[in-house]
């Protein structure tokens, strides 16, 4: 997949977590997405890597709580356009 | 979701190697009663007072291995470095499908450690299970578990709770603080369902049951009730009664008083209802409350009046002998219909949900049909 923007990734998480489009912002956290439960954190792991070649370390997956901390993510990893 | 696409995620949280996840998953022993009952009691306030017994009653603890795992009930635990990360209750089961056995799991408890939350362990101990090629049956959820269960089964309409006021003191009491309004209208409530359910029972057997209903209390169930236990509620897919399975499930329970009215026509069992009584503080003030855990009626139509004659009189019964309430949960259309025509009423907190895998697209199918099974408090743990 080729890199993202910052919104982009916002309507990618509303689509994995199965979020009403527009429904989440960069600073929405985890509490408040019904979807990024267990499942929705393996969802999120899996779709990382099959489309990004992410793989978090044990460190950055602990510290995934919001949207903005996968948005980081995504830029330390060079997958967030500019 | 897959188990092969969730294994290597959840074995990086746990620091494990994904080809040995299989290896760190099997049956409690005994030696982990005492960690599972801690667990319990941090996790989900479980009174550690009665859960070992509890639990022992539930569960097969045998340190033998090689039993077929999959024929008793067993607690499956993950364990790491000696320590369990989280575990799920598995029942074997049977279910009875158009006369047809099929060996079946049932799973209830799942509980993983707080700090492993939303780690995906629970999701890998439930794929795994559905692996073992028999039906998964989740009756029942959490708070916890209830999002899992939603995704990786197939989610059916939930079990509906029925209930009737029977003393209503310490239910207005609750839905109000001025105790002498609850004083006030308690007894004209009260009386208003004595005079209801004298005229029920009266009209019921008048007009529709000819033969005399035999109630009687049944101290056991013998072997040689099986071949009815087996007919009652045909028709229905549910789980396999028998006199051992009742007996252990009704008479054997630490934490229940159960009492069991069977139904008889000239002398002739064609029916049981299963009562657990339990107390609860409401108002500093302890309170009983029966909930109907289990029946069965052979299917001739004709039994149904018999089970309603036979509820309205338990409830006037219970009525004098001051029990609150009585409820039960009901699934299919004539359980429903059975409870409202005996002076029960659906609650609007169905929270008792029921969900289904199978790898058999067929048995998936038949399991699907949501109106053909049978369900009661028996089937789960109904508390």
């Amino acid at each position: 997949m080729t890199k993202m923007s910052t919104s982009e990734v916002v309507s990618w998480l509303e689509n994995l977590f199965e979020e009403a489009s527009g429904s989440l912002g960069p600073t929405t956290t985890r509490d408040k997405i019904e979807g990024w439960d267990s499942i929705g954190t393996l969802s999120l792991i899996a779709e990382l890597d099959e489309c990004f070649g992410i793989r978090p370390s044990e460190d950055e997956l602990e510290a995934l709580d919001s949207v903005s901390d996968v948005v980081a993510l995504m830029l330390r990893n060079d997958q967030l356009k500019e | 979701m897959k188990l092969e696409k969730v294994e290597p995620i959840v074995a990086r949280f746990l620091g494990l190697d994904p080809l040995d996840m299989a290896r760190h998953f099997y049956p409690a022993t005994g030696d982990h009663l005492q960690q599972i009952v801690d667990i319990r009691q941090e996790i989900i306030s479980r009174s550690a007072d009665d859960d070992s017994a509890y639990l022992k009653w539930r569960y097969n603890f045998s340190s033998n291995q090689s039993d077929d795992v999959l024929t008793t009930n067993r607690v499956w635990i993950f364990i790491k470095d000696e320590v369990i990360l989280g575990f799920l209750g598995v029942e074997a089961a049977e279910l009875v499908i158009n006369n047809t056995t099929v060996k079946a799991l049932k799973v209830m408890d799942l509980v993983v450690k707080p700090e492993l939350d939303g780690k995906g362990l629970g999701v890998w101990m439930n794929l795994r299970l559905q692996q073992m090629g028999r039906p998964v049956i989740a009756l029942g959820s959490n708070s916890n578990s209830l999002g899992i269960v939603s995704k990786i089964f197939q989610r059916m309409p939930n079990q509906k709770v029925y209930k009737s006021i029977l003393n209503s003191f310490h239910y207005f009491r609750s839905k109000t603080d001025n105790k002498v309004i609850a004083h006030c209208v308690a007894p004209i409530y009260d009386a208003s369902i004595f005079l209801l359910l004298s005229a029920r029972l009266s009209a019921q057997l008048i007009f529709s049951v000819k033969t005399q209903v035999g109630i009687r209390k049944l101290a056991r169930f013998d072997v040689a009730d099986d071949p009815i236990l087996l007919q009652m509620n045909n028709g229905h897919i549910r789980f396999k009664r028998d006199h051992k399975s009742l007996n252990w499930r009704l008479f054997q329970n630490p934490r229940d008083v159960v009492e069991v009215q069977g139904l008889h026509e000239n002398g002739n069992l064609v029916g049981y209802v299963a009562l657990a009584f339990r107390s609860r503080n409401m108002n500093n003030q302890i309170t009983r409350q029966v909930f109907i855990l289990d029946w069965g009626l052979l299917p001739d139509g004709k039994y149904s009046a018999f089970l309603k004659t036979a509820l309205m009189k338990i409830q006037s019964s219970l009525k004098k002998q001051g029990i609150e309430s009585i409820s039960a949960f009901s699934y299919d259309d004539r359980s429903n219909r059975i409870f409202r025509q005996s002076g029960l009423r659906h609650r609007d907190d169905d929270t008792k949900t029921v969900s289904i895998f199978s790898n058999n697209p067929a048995t998936l199918e038949k399991l699907k049909c949501a109106d053909q099974w049978f369900l009661t408090g028996a089937d789960t743990d109904y508390a």
